[in-house]
């Protein structure tokens, strides 16, 4: 089964916003995003033709998206290791929430992916693992754990008691 | 609320939003891709060097900047440059190429070798503006109108190149091919309108004919693109023809 124009076209204008947040976070700065989810799909639009029907067509599309983004990012180098926040995603995910930028800059490279994949390119757990090659239950645990250490950095709520 | 329910509010929050969607620029960036895809096929051309400073592209034939639009016409005065009699460009104009190759991925510098000179001289928005070329080590060349755009065939590979800038008074086309016989430009809008446009020959090392042509605003309108623009000799054969698209959609 493979893809249509169309099919790229109503994915795009239907989720752009959430792949604009997710490659916004991986690049750590909304300058460029913009650049690498237009090629992404322009590369889409010409490949849709090779889209096997395995998986989502947004998770195909998300692969290329990823590509395209680190590449952006090295420089014209695809690198494996992806979800490493670089130094630049500091300054606009600190102004707007300095703990919790910080509590995920402090996360391993693999949970800040998942973090980012579900919350910022909102991608269900079956697109999230097929994208990083793990299985759903992977996805699960994964992002449970994310939970928890991004949960750890914020205060807790203090309980005073009269007596 | 609870501890997950804030965690995924603050961090739906965490970033701004983002401008809509351009599905024709999606098109536009896939038909360029194409282009470049065939052209590698056709010449087997090696791997063009990008500038990385600027956001431009130089691919099959079609180089494009993609800024604003529109504005009034000229054409160069059709002559025939030695390129060792043309007058050399001002340090910061050597700069300016000379920082092409700062910051260029590996393998994409393209390697300016000999001080930029003036090929011609044009009038931009009122304003006199050079065209100023350079050699690659690769025996192309890298060119730059006035401070309005550069683009760069590194290794000689693009039979026929041009960019488009947006100036102060509406855009400009400039570019060239790979000909010496290359007598004027051609360029034909959507509508069937043609413009001629005289080229300018460079002497060796460069053994190009340039164009440049500001696009009057009367002829931005949407209907009179995409352009067509091709390369004619003096006995009137075409020797090479490419395709403008606009950069944005112009004015109607």
């Amino acid at each position: 089964m493979t893809a249509t124009p169309s099919d790229i076209e109503r994915l795009y204008r239907g989720r752009y916003a959430s792949y604009w947040r997710g490659v916004t976070a991986l690049l750590g700065s909304a300058e460029g995003a913009q650049d690498v989810v237009q090629e992404a799909f322009a590369q889409a639009l010409r490949d849709c033709r090779q889209f096997e029907g395995r998986g989502s067509l947004g998770g195909w599309v998300w692969a290329i998206a990823l590509r395209v983004a680190l590449k952006a990012r090295r420089n014209g180098e695809a690198e494996e290791a992806v979800g490493e926040l670089p130094e630049a995603a500091e300054a606009p995910f600190s102004e707007r929430d300095p703990l919790l930028a910080e509590a995920l800059r402090q996360l391993p490279p693999r949970r800040r992916l998942v973090i980012f994949l579900r919350y910022f390119a909102d991608l269900s757990y079956s697109e999230i693992a097929s994208l990083c090659d793990i299985d759903e239950g992977t996805v699960a645990a994964t992002l449970s754990q994310a939970r928890v250490e991004l949960l750890e950095a914020f205060p807790k709520e203090g309980v005073t008691s009269g007596r | 609320m609870d501890g997950s329910q804030i965690l995924e509010h603050r961090l739906r929050r965490l970033l701004p939003s983002p401008d809509g969607p351009d599905w024709d620029d999606v098109v536009r960036r896939e038909m360029l891709g194409r282009e470049a895809l065939t052209s590698e096929n056709k010449i087997g051309s090696r791997r063009r060097a990008w500038p990385a400073r600027r956001r431009f592209a130089l691919v099959a034939g079609a180089a494009i900047l993609s800024l604003a639009v529109a504005v009034p016409a000229f054409g160069l005065s059709q002559a025939v440059t030695n390129w060792f009699g043309a007058p050399t460009a001002p340090a910061s104009t050597q700069e300016s190429f000379a920082s092409l190759d700062v910051g260029a991925a590996p393998g994409m510098s393209p390697n300016v070798s000999s001080p930029a000179r003036s090929v011609t001289q044009t009038s931009i928005a009122g304003q006199v503006a050079n065209l100023w070329v350079a050699p690659t080590q690769s025996g192309g060349f890298c060119m730059e109108l006035g401070s309005y755009a550069m683009g760069c065939d590194r290794d000689r590979s693009l039979p026929m190149a041009w960019l488009r800038a947006g100036t102060s008074a509406g855009s400009v086309l400039f570019g060239d091919v790979l000909s010496s016989q290359a007598d004027h430009l051609e360029l034909r809008y959507a509508s069937g309108d043609k413009i001629i446009v005289p080229m300018t020959h460079v002497s060796e090392p460069i053994d190009a004919s340039f164009f440049v042509y500001e696009v009057p605003t009367s002829e931005a309108k949407a209907a009179n693109w995409p352009v067509t623009i091709s390369a004619v000799s003096s006995n009137g054969t075409t020797i090479d023809s490419t395709i403008v698209v606009a950069a944005r959609t112009p004015s109607p």
